[in-house]
């Protein structure tokens, strides 16, 4: 009788766990009311900017800094938007990943520099939606994100 | 003189004999034998050596130990290997040698199954945690590993006592980086822990040239940016993350410095003409203040 209480007691014990652990990760992944922090344990500071070059040229040009040395830091993506003269609406002119573009990411450091060069259309806006990404040494990450003012490409 | 072998086959009892020690029947003895007045009593001295050869008998019996099943036994327990006694009353019958290790060996054992079944629950939460984390993206066993590598550290020798002490000149590398691009003067000469450098950045921006370095301290990563900008700048500087706490300006001649935490994190930020820098770390805002006055 003591065995099969003693047994029972260790499978509710084990089920308290298991469930605990998941309602704890699921909290810590949001569980679908995301809250937005305001500071950052990952990100000192940032920088993504736009500039028109001529020619159509559009140059972007994104710094990031961590709270300390990092695995990886750097980018994880770049949306490039375009709306062209007499359109209403923007669409994606290109999109940067770390699948297709060089240096989008440094290893080993607290910050990382990027400057890419997109060949547009004269007179057509462009604004891109960047998202930071720093990973510690233990393997957590985490990416900010963030969209640039518009430039008018000439 | 009778045989004592009679005496031993038929056994007969000497109460009063029996109560003497080997030491005191043998004195007995000595002093019949040496009885020269009167003529010895052989019955009486044939009682006397048989209890003492009973003794003596009892005696041997009692030393007598089982060595070969004693090291038979030492080995099963020791090996873990399960004792062929299946109860107690049958350990007790079987093996007169050693009676007071066996009788505690069942318990011995029951205690190490329940360490070992105690030790292998505790490694089953441990990999179900563990298995449940990495389900949801956190290695937790490598969260572990880097919290010990940030948490333990080796220090040698008598730095260990100076790590936690101010120090000065703690920047002379971003010092003599900065006056190669301006005559600004930004960098403090004072940190409240020593600080060394274990990453210098240079890069050559469209508007100007930044330049990052990375301290090491006991208190954690340091952080000191320069921004060197060719003109003013006015739009697209630096954001800067920062929690609800309020911020706090530190005025000091023209310049203002801009005091913020970032969860434990605090941060002085400031634009000196067209210098932006930014110095962030485990500090307090007193200690960015005096970093601040030693520019």
């Amino acid at each position: 009788m003591n065995k099969r209480i003693r047994a029972l007691l260790c499978v509710l014990l084990s089920c308290i766990t298991i469930f605990g652990s998941l309602t704890v990760a699921n909290a810590a992944t949001g569980g679908g009311n995301t809250i937005m922090p305001l500071a950052s344990d990952y990100f000192d500071s940032t920088q993504a900017s736009l500039s028109a070059l001529g020619s159509g040229k559009v140059r972007i040009e994104i710094e990031v800094v961590a709270t300390e040395k990092m695995a990886k830091v750097g980018v994880a993506s770049i949306v490039l938007w375009e709306k062209k003269p007499g359109e209403t609406s923007a669409t994606i002119a290109k999109t940067y990943v770390w699948g297709n573009t060089d240096n989008m990411t440094t290893l080993n450091s607290a910050g990382h520099y990027l400057k890419l060069t997109y060949c547009g259309i004269a007179g057509a806006q462009y604004h891109a939606s960047v998202s930071y990404y720093a990973q510690t040494y233990s393997g957590s990450s985490d990416t900010l994100s963030y969209v640039t003012k518009s430039v008018t490409a000439y | 003189m009778p045989e004592i072998t009679i005496w031993r086959d038929n056994p007969k009892s000497y109460p009063v004999l029996e109560r003497m020690t080997l030491e005191e029947l043998n004195c007995l003895l000595g002093q019949e034998m040496s009885a020269l007045n009167s003529e010895p009593d052989v019955a009486y001295m044939s009682a006397i050596i048989e209890v003492m050869d009973k003794k003596e008998a009892d005696t041997a019996d009692g030393l007598r130990v089982d060595t070969e099943a004693a090291l038979h036994e030492f080995h099963e327990d020791y090996q873990g290997k399960p004792s062929m006694c299946f109860s107690e009353a049958a350990c007790e019958t079987e093996s007169s040698h050693l009676f007071q290790f066996q009788k505690s060996k069942p318990r011995n054992n029951s205690a190490g199954v329940r360490v070992l079944r105690n030790m292998a629950a505790m490694l089953a939460v441990v990999l179900i945690l563990g298995g449940t984390a990495s389900a949801f993206g956190v290695n937790l066993f490598q969260a572990v590993a880097s919290w010990s590598n940030e948490t333990f550290h080796f220090v040698f020798g008598q730095e260990q006592e100076h790590l936690d002490e101010p120090q000065a000149d703690p920047f002379p590398d971003l010092r003599m980086a900065v006056a190669q691009e301006t005559d600004c003067v930004v960098v403090p000469t004072y940190a409240p822990v020593q600080l060394q450098l274990t990453d210098i950045n240079i890069t050559e921006r469209s508007d100007g040239t930044s330049i990052l370095t990375t301290y090491a301290s006991v208190r954690g990563d340091v952080t000191f940016r320069v921004q060197i900008y060719d003109t003013q700048p006015l739009q697209d500087s630096m954001i800067y993350q920062r929690d609800m706490n309020e911020t706090r300006t530190y005025q000091v001649g023209d310049v203002e410095y801009i005091l913020m935490s970032n969860n434990e994190r605090c941060r002085a930020v400031w634009l000196n003409e067209n210098v932006e820098c930014c110095i962030q770390g485990h500090f307090t805002f007193e200690e960015l203040e005096q970093m601040i006055d030693s520019i």
